[in-house]
């Protein structure tokens, strides 16, 4: 964690092939964040590229105050709402139908798991997109709740108190999804 | 003990913070309530047991990656050279200054001025014209790096995109389609990497005229910093003094961020010192 501050100092201080470190450290996870936020794989690895430009062109701005991930993943966030905004009329496009395709493929006793898998992603992308970051950030890309509370400028307590509300509307999402499966 | 105390303890139990083990003053508070009970088990059966299914992504995200980072270095040396070599002008300008008031400037100047004209007239021949089929063989050449530029800067992937730009180099830009091409990327284009690439593209050119009216809206635009001092810093480039009247205008926009309306007097005060 220490050595990202590290690196990303020396990239501040115009050694550029140390971002290449960093990149190779953070590419899969970060395009990972893209694809459970509900992008495509396409605009997912077009919004990773677009996250290290911007942190190559914000670099005189890092302060070290916080972890190097908490910092990379503000950018990102940043960067998804940028390219929301400026193409409003396009929607988020979602991957379950990836899912599936994979996913129909397995049989017998993991049809539950995997009926429940599918579940929890389509509550994922029902979600708004700030609640969705919230989980997707503290559940799946490991962040510890001090890096994400850095991220959004909140203390520990407001952030503990978003992630039960996210998860409260993840769950009336899944069970409304649940129930519509079964009627 | 509280409903929210309970949900803490149980996301810090999933993220290995704290024991497991649940106490019975918990487990007393959970039984009799209902609703807690019900958002407890999805935490511990759906929430908690969804598996990170990590995907990797394709070897394209990494040679975009490294053709960015390659770039930046390139333009981060070529901006160390700039400094270097406006510092060896400035030297040079301080010789000269010393050179014209020492006692023979005269005499030498009108020795240096009798070597060029009889160099010029001795290389001026027959053999210095252009050959015409090595011309028509670059113009073909131009056309051909035009039409694909064009049709690369027309996919949807950012990285072909940005392949389309770097073909612009070797192309025709007075070619109109491909002006409004790249006027259209300017503008519209969802990668701030492609629209960076053809500002700085359009660096490149003798003449920024066909390009002004956007290069102004862009240097007027704070929402986005990046392509503002890029636009800013080509207009700041020209010599056309239409072109820097209007700059001179911008700057006195109350509302222009006040990094780039520095940037306009910095380059004024240069200018006129």
């Amino acid at each position: 964690m220490n050595d990202e501050i590290e690196l990303m100092f020396r990239v501040k201080e115009g050694q550029l092939d140390k971002l290449a470190l960093l990149y190779e450290g953070n590419k899969v996870s970060l395009y990972n964040f893209f694809l459970r936020s509900g992008n495509s794989p396409a605009l997912s690895e077009d919004l990773v590229q677009e996250t290290f430009m911007k942190v190559l062109a914000y670099r005189s701005g890092f302060q070290g105050s916080s972890t190097f991930k908490s910092w990379l993943y503000g950018i990102a966030r940043n960067t998804q709402a940028d390219y929301y905004r400026k193409s409003s009329n396009k929607k988020i496009h979602n991957d379950i139908d990836d899912h599936e395709q994979v996913e129909e493929q397995t049989l017998g006793e993991q049809f539950e798991q995997v009926e429940q898998h599918k579940l929890f992603e389509a509550s994922l992308n029902k979600l708004p997109p700030e609640h969705r970051d919230l989980i997707v950030l503290s559940r799946f890309q490991q962040l510890n709740y001090q890096e994400i509370a850095d991220m959004l400028d909140c203390n520990l307590n407001t952030l503990k108190a978003r992630i039960r509300k996210a998860i409260s509307t993840l769950q009336q999402c899944y069970t409304s999804l649940t129930g519509e499966g079964r009627s | 003990m509280t409903h929210d105390q309970i949900i803490d303890w149980k996301l810090a139990v999933i993220r290995g913070e704290v024991e497991a083990e649940m106490t019975p003053e918990m487990a007393t508070y959970l039984e009799a309530h209902a609703d807690l009970q019900q958002e407890f088990d999805f935490i511990e059966n759906v929430y908690a047991k969804h598996e990170v299914q990590e995907q990797a992504p394709s070897a394209t995200m990494d040679a975009n990656f490294y053709q960015m980072l390659s770039r930046a270095q390139a333009q981060g040396q070529k901006h160390q050279e700039t400094r270097q070599q406006e510092q060896g002008k400035k030297d040079w300008f301080q010789l000269f200054k010393q050179w014209w008031l020492s006692p023979r400037p005269v005499a030498q100047f009108a020795a240096l001025g009798l070597v060029f004209a009889l160099g010029f007239n001795l290389n001026t021949g027959p053999e210095s014209t252009a050959e015409p089929e090595l011309a028509s063989l670059q113009h073909e050449v131009a056309s051909l790096n035009t039409m694909l530029a064009l049709n690369l800067l027309e996919r949807s992937s950012a990285s072909e995109r940005l392949s389309g730009v770097a073909y612009s180099k070797v192309s025709e830009l007075t070619n109109p389609v491909l002006q409004q091409k790249l006027t259209n990327l300017i503008k519209n284009d969802s990668s701030t990497s492609v629209r960076l690439a053809v500002l700085n593209r359009l660096a490149l050119l003798q003449d920024i005229q066909p390009y002004a009216d956007i290069l102004m809206e862009l240097s007027a635009d704070n929402d986005n910093a990046l392509m503002q001092f890029s636009a800013v810093r080509i207009l700041l480039g020209s010599d056309n003094k239409t072109i820097q009247k209007r700059l001179n205008e911008l700057a006195k926009d109350e509302n222009l961020n006040p990094d780039i309306k520095a940037l306009i007097l910095a380059k004024n005060q240069q200018t006129f010192a």
